[in-house]
């Protein structure tokens, strides 16, 4: 293994698809050190193919990893199979990861077996909780939130456990959020037509900023929704007082949202940006 | 950790590379299969060129033992050749010395040792031996002596002993 790791340098690839495109980042590595890297988007999953091909024929040591992008995953505090069972968990239709004989994370076998059908080509696939959870700081009564461009993974902690897990799809509410933007700025330019006919394109300009700032609000009011939400859920199944919320950004949240959850709910928070493929790498190489 | 797959069996090496590691394998094995074959021929060469050298020591000592006995074949041949000499001339001799024998003489018997001549015989006076018999025997020999017998008839036996060289 060491004389592997001497003489190889193995190629890291990770990626995930958001909104249609697929990010991927392939690193590599010489022992510890990292010697190239390279982001890239694809539009199509045979462009991702063909560009994993190359790589993986350059290199034969390329491990491959995604994570698990829908609904089809949870997190157990056990690793026995009897909580599965007390939570209603058909254990014949889900592959479970247990961490540390302390919890677990699961997957149904259906959506599994979807992603290999989807993704022939990788190695290694995780829980999105496996992000937040490597991520993780403090892990004691604390409200971690994973933001990406279509989710809001939510996972809470206590007595360094994940406790309590939920996902919050923001593609539909943000279609709504969307319809409503588009209403507003027609208005918006309604508005302009009628005021200021000469009105320097500037001003034009500047409606897309407005449009954006607008879906930043909504989209970091939908966070707080649902950091909300998953509040009084776990508030309601008898959680402990949650003292820290840690959000996870990969899509450029504003900062105001650590004053809007502290004015709203009354709990510090911190915004954090990561880097979900860089996460991902890192975990393979763990595995590796 | 973490997985729910567990990753596929990656090979090694490129299969280009595969192929490169092939053909140097089988180069170097030939490298070492041949520089095998040399030492091995080096130790056959280095014993035989032993072996060669022990013959060449033997082959010395006949040499030697060769030329002794070449040096003996020529004492023989020199001591044969001397022989053969000796006997040419002893045999021209007696053949000159039966010639010179005249008629009123008759020899009983001759006897030859090395240088020495000794001759019985019967005449019938001495002056007939001393006349006709005595200068060449003394032509011939570098000592002549006889000695005289008177038979009863007469006549005389006689002996000469004649010497080649000086008397031993």
């Amino acid at each position: 293994m060491f004389l592997k790791n001497l003489i190889f340098k193995p190629n890291f690839i990770a990626f995930y698809k958001a909104k249609s495109k697929y990010k991927v980042l392939n690193e590599q590595y010489k022992k510890e050190k990292i010697i190239f890297s390279e982001t890239k988007e694809f539009e199509s999953i045979n462009d991702l193919k063909e560009y994993i091909d190359t790589v993986t024929e350059d290199n034969p040591q390329t491990y491959v990893s995604t994570f698990i992008t829908s609904l089809n995953q949870g997190i157990v505090p056990s690793c026995d199979k009897h909580k599965y069972k007390e939570l209603e968990i058909d254990i014949n239709n889900i592959k479970m990861v247990c961490i540390n004989n302390k919890y677990s994370f699961y997957t149904t076998l259906y959506g599994l077996m979807e992603i290999k059908k989807e993704y022939p080509f990788i190695d290694f696939l995780y829980s999105v909780y496996a992000i937040i959870d490597k991520n993780s700081t403090l892990r004691h009564n604390s409200l971690y939130i994973l933001s990406t461009e279509e989710f809001s993974y939510i996972l809470i902690y206590k007595d360094h456990i994940p406790v309590f897990g939920d996902i919050f799809e923001i593609n539909e509410e943000l279609q709504n959020e969307e319809e409503n933007i588009e209403d507003i700025s027609d208005i918006d330019i309604v508005e302009d037509f009628d005021e200021a006919l000469d009105e320097d394109i500037e001003n034009i300009e500047e409606e897309p900023e407005e449009n954006e700032n607008i879906e930043h609000f909504n989209i970091e009011s939908k966070i707080l929704e649902h950091v909300k939400t998953a509040i009084k859920e776990y508030y309601e199944n008898g959680g402990d007082f949650i003292e820290k919320i840690f959000i996870f950004d990969t899509i450029g949240i504003e900062k105001t949202i650590t004053d809007m959850i502290n004015d709203e709910i009354f709990i510090e928070s911190s915004l954090n940006k990561i880097d979900i493929l860089k996460t991902l790498n890192e975990i393979s190489r763990k595995n590796v | 950790m973490y997985s729910f797959t567990t990753p596929k069996p990656k090979p090694l090496i490129k299969e280009d590379t595969k192929l490169w590691l092939i053909f140097i394998i089988i180069s170097v094995v030939l490298y070492i299969s041949f520089a095998l074959f040399l030492e091995i021929k080096t130790v056959i060469y280095n014993k035989d060129t032993e072996s060669f050298n022990r013959e060449i020591v033997k082959l010395k000592q006949q040499i030697t033992q060769i030329d002794l006995q070449k040096q003996f074949i020529y004492k023989q041949k020199t001591l044969y050749e001397d022989i053969m000499v000796k006997n040419s001339l002893m045999k021209d001799s007696i053949k000159n010395l039966l010639d010179l024998i005249p008629d009123p003489i008759t020899l009983n018997s001759i006897s030859f040792d090395k240088n020495k001549l000794i001759i019985y015989g019967i005449t019938p006076t001495q002056d007939i031996y001393n006349m006709l018999m005595l200068p060449p025997l003394e032509s011939i020999f570098t000592q002549t002596k006889t000695y005289f017998y008177q038979m009863s008839n007469g006549w005389y036996k006689f002996k000469s002993v004649n010497y080649l060289k000086e008397k031993q």
